[in-house]
């Protein structure tokens, strides 16, 4: 939670930094380009001008000569030393700030929470584990829509990054229940590895989504009763499954050795 | 176990660890009436189980001598089954080694893992965490 907290007031700050001083930089050029145009009569525009006419009707070398004698030339080199390079370091300086401060704003974690909070119809997958990891491939080969809620930030950037919809959170409370659209979720299946906080999402969820289907992984029988206990639809020992299935491997393979 | 119970045993299944994997297969095949024996390295788990009535030999089912002693040359099929992958890859590659007909099932916990096991000789490689994944989608009425 207080990651969670930390991350957002630091992509406050940098968006506020930003709007600041892109701003700043656009008042700042536009005061020296309204400053110039009052000091220099003919501004820019009118400088080049004067100097392109006199190149057309003299030449360019002697021209160069008398241009270092001539006002217009001044002007220019003037605007261009003072106003020209002093805004190409503004600029300089506004575009690095914006890289660094751009850096700091989670483009896909803010874009996870956008996706989540469209998603109708869904299966929420409440924890990464080696079983989350698994249902969430093949989930995701279905077609079918989901969202993972995982505590570990690292573990969700990594989500992000292999193109998942993830959201670091505790799946135990409400608020990353609802940016995760439990409300409007077909399912939510939990792996947390603990039978408490299996039982507190469960009822948290239940409260929700009633109508969703809670499906949770559970160690073994005794933590099956509690969780079916707090309102689970259905429990799942993954490894009674597979006892089952190599069970009927063995009877199906006849008498011979 | 007896000189007299290994002699009895013969085309049956050796179950190698017997948590919660084991405990499903045994339930199976009981309930089925097929012979079997179970390795167990706990001494204690071990006791229980001899106490509920099944054949168990104590040891280690990564030796060949303890598997021999469960009569893996004429076993029909072994079950490496306990949670340690290292466990059960040296399991089937000796039992594999001590029967070259016996059909081997065995468990992994990710898919490089399913094929090393399968190319050390398993016949049957289930992952739970998939069998488990396969079941919820079947119960959203997911293809």
């Amino acid at each position: 939670m207080e990651s969670r907290l930390q991350r957002a007031e630091e992509e406050s700050i940098a968006l506020r930094t930003i709007v600041t001083i892109a701003i700043a930089a656009t008042v700042l050029i536009a005061v020296s380009i309204l400053v110039m145009s009052i000091i220099f009569e003919n501004g820019y525009v009118g400088t080049y001008y004067s100097l392109a006419v006199l190149f057309d009707a003299v030449g360019y070398y002697p021209t160069v000569s008398v241009a270092f004698l001539s006002q217009d030339f001044y002007q220019f080199f003037t605007i261009l030393v003072v106003d020209g390079i002093s805004r190409i370091i503004l600029i300089g300086f506004v575009v690095a700030t914006v890289i660094e401060f751009a850096g700091r704003v989670n483009f896909k974690y803010r874009l996870s929470i956008i996706t989540a909070r469209k998603l109708k119809g869904h299966v929420v997958v409440c924890g990464y584990s080696k079983f989350g990891e698994r249902l969430a491939r093949d989930l995701s080969r279905t077609g079918m829509e989901f969202v993972i809620i995982e505590r570990e930030r690292d573990k969700v950037d990594m989500l992000h990054d292999i193109g998942y919809t993830a959201i670091d959170g505790d799946f135990t409370r409400e608020v990353f229940l609802n940016e995760a659209s439990v409300k409007g979720a077909k399912a939510v299946v939990i792996d947390s590895g603990s039978d408490f906080e299996d039982a507190v999402a469960v009822i948290t969820i239940k409260r929700l989504n009633k109508d969703a289907k809670v499906i949770v992984r559970v160690n073994n029988v005794a933590s099956l009763i509690n969780i079916m206990r707090a309102g689970a639809d259905q429990c799942i020992i993954p490894e009674i499954l597979a006892g089952e299935e190599i069970g009927t491997q063995i009877l199906g393979m006849g008498s011979t050795a | 176990m007896a000189v007299s119970e290994k002699r009895e045993l013969f085309n049956h299944v050796i179950v190698c660890g017997c948590g919660i994997v084991g405990q499903r297969i045994v339930d199976i095949l009981k309930e089925n009436s097929v012979d079997f024996v179970i390795i167990e390295i706990d001494p204690e788990k071990a006791k229980e189980l001899k106490e509920r009535g099944y054949k168990v030999i104590v040891g280690d089912a990564t030796l060949s001598s303890v598997l021999k002693s469960a009569s893996i040359e004429t076993a029909k099929a072994i079950a490496a089954v306990v949670d340690n992958d290292a466990k059960n890859l040296f399991t089937v590659l000796t039992a594999r080694d001590l029967n070259k007909s016996v059909f081997i099932a065995t468990r992994a916990n990710d898919d490089f893992l399913r094929e090393k096991l399968s190319e050390a000789g398993a016949d049957y490689v289930i992952m739970p965490q998939k069998s488990a994944s396969k079941e919820i989608l079947k119960e959203l009425g997911i293809k």
